[in-house]
């Protein structure tokens, strides 16, 4: 049966309309959506579908919230309240710790001009061997699908995935780790969504590893290889064969 | 008087939106420290303006724009022009093995976020698809085309890793 075209009792509300309302709502479907359910097992079977991945769904979100954060949300109001001076003081010394960490994170590094993402980038590629023992890979065909949702469409490959990792970048939140074998050999690309930095696209040296960070999609990408002509190709691919969204 | 009613009020609406407010700003960013802050400045941003809290008995949507808001300005939020088009490919995903609960988290935080914010105020805020067309300023059938890509993109992947473990398996 073409599920498709697949009409019930003469109505014209098909298959297709019945999965579109059930994904965009799973829980509140049309009376139409309704009677359709009854008489079509294949939607039966989608729907059941559908609403176990809502529950698996629901897991996942449920995050834990951390102890004490009403008590914290009510303190801090209240404080403010009586003292409206802190919020600039509080936001002069935001700047002046942001500004103490990158100066500490440039005199480790040796380079002046390395930006705060560069720094963080070498530093994650640094311990990757020991990542890569401790946390399995995604399946590598779902490189493109992670590319896609960045804002990068994949036009042809850049190299042979490896490995692929939603890891933590320190200072940038969540990031995705993917280490790819090249022509010119191994590089190690990170899509940070959401990351700021000074420049728009840099390279940097840094502990001897050459680094690429370059502004694109939700935010930026980092490129690290141990020589430059691994960087140079990798980064010209991902220039030749990454079509960006924005 | 007046002050204590409105502090009581900000009280109850704190302990009562609290987690909700904090699940959906941890998944804008997926930073538990990011998130909290992000929750701690909304409500303070909504207690000095609670004068103008126009539906005191149903304050989540006010506070989930406060806290939007909030989310946009720490991270200069870049706009996306997405194609708000009705899928055609609708099919039945194949069966999926059962998945590991951190990898269905990297899915849903690895949607663009011009579908990830209207599937969280779905799925997280209990809100309408009007009421998230309200929110986000577009239509109730653009927002129904971003929920349907939302779990089809899910589905695929994770289809996806069921065809790649099936055939490591085999």
């Amino acid at each position: 049966m073409n599920t498709q075209l697949h009409l019930v009792s003469g109505s014209a509300f098909g298959c297709l309309d019945f999965r579109r309302e059930k994904l965009a709502d799973p829980r509140h479907v049309s009376p139409a959506a309704t009677a359709h359910l009854r008489e079509c097992e294949a939607c039966q079977r989608f729907a059941a579908r559908t609403d176990q991945l809502e529950s698996q769904i629901a897991e996942a979100l449920a995050v834990p919230v951390p102890e004490g954060l009403n008590d914290r949300i009510i303190l801090r109001a209240r404080r403010e309240q009586q003292r409206p001076w802190r919020m600039l003081a509080l936001a002069a010394s935001v700047v002046l710790t942001v500004a103490l960490g990158v100066s500490h994170l440039r005199s480790e590094s040796g380079s002046h001009n390395a930006s705060h993402l560069a720094l963080s980038a070498a530093a994650h590629a640094g311990d990757e061997a020991a990542e890569m023992r401790q946390h399995p890979s995604l399946a590598a065909s779902q490189f493109g699908l992670i590319l896609s949702n960045f804002g990068g469409d994949l036009q042809a490959p850049i190299g042979r995935v490896d490995y692929i990792h939603f890891c933590p970048i320190d200072g940038f939140g969540m990031g995705w780790h993917i280490r790819m074998q090249t022509p010119s050999g191994g590089v190690t690309l990170l899509l940070v969504p959401g990351a700021k930095a000074e420049v728009d696209s840099q390279t940097v040296t840094v502990n001897g590893m050459q680094v690429l960070i370059q502004r694109a999609g939700q935010g930026y990408y980092a490129l690290i290889a141990d020589d430059r002509k691994a960087l140079d190709a990798a980064g010209a691919a991902m220039q030749r064969q990454v079509r960006w969204k924005s | 008087m007046l002050a204590r009613l409105r502090q009581k009020h900000f009280d109850q609406v704190v302990r009562a939106y609290s987690a909700e407010m904090y699940r959906f700003a941890w998944w804008l960013c997926r930073d538990r420290h990011v998130a909290e802050d992000i929750v701690q400045e909304a409500f303070t941003r909504a207690w000095h303006s609670w004068d103008s809290l126009r539906e005191p008995d149903n304050p989540k949507p006010w506070l989930m724009r406060i806290l939007r808001n909030e989310h946009a300005r720490l991270y200069e939020r870049k706009q996306f022009d997405y194609v708000d088009e009705a899928p055609e490919d609708l099919e039945i995903a194949a069966d999926h093995a059962p998945i590991e609960l951190l990898e269905l988290e990297n899915l849903i935080g690895s949607l663009p976020l011009s579908l990830r914010e209207p599937f969280l105020l779905q799925v997280l805020g209990g809100f309408s698809c009007a009421e998230i067309a309200a929110e986000l300023d577009t239509s109730e059938g653009a927002i129904m085309v971003r929920l349907t890509r939302a779990r089809q993109a899910l589905r695929q992947s994770l289809s996806g890793e069921s065809s790649a473990s099936a055939r490591k398996s085999s």
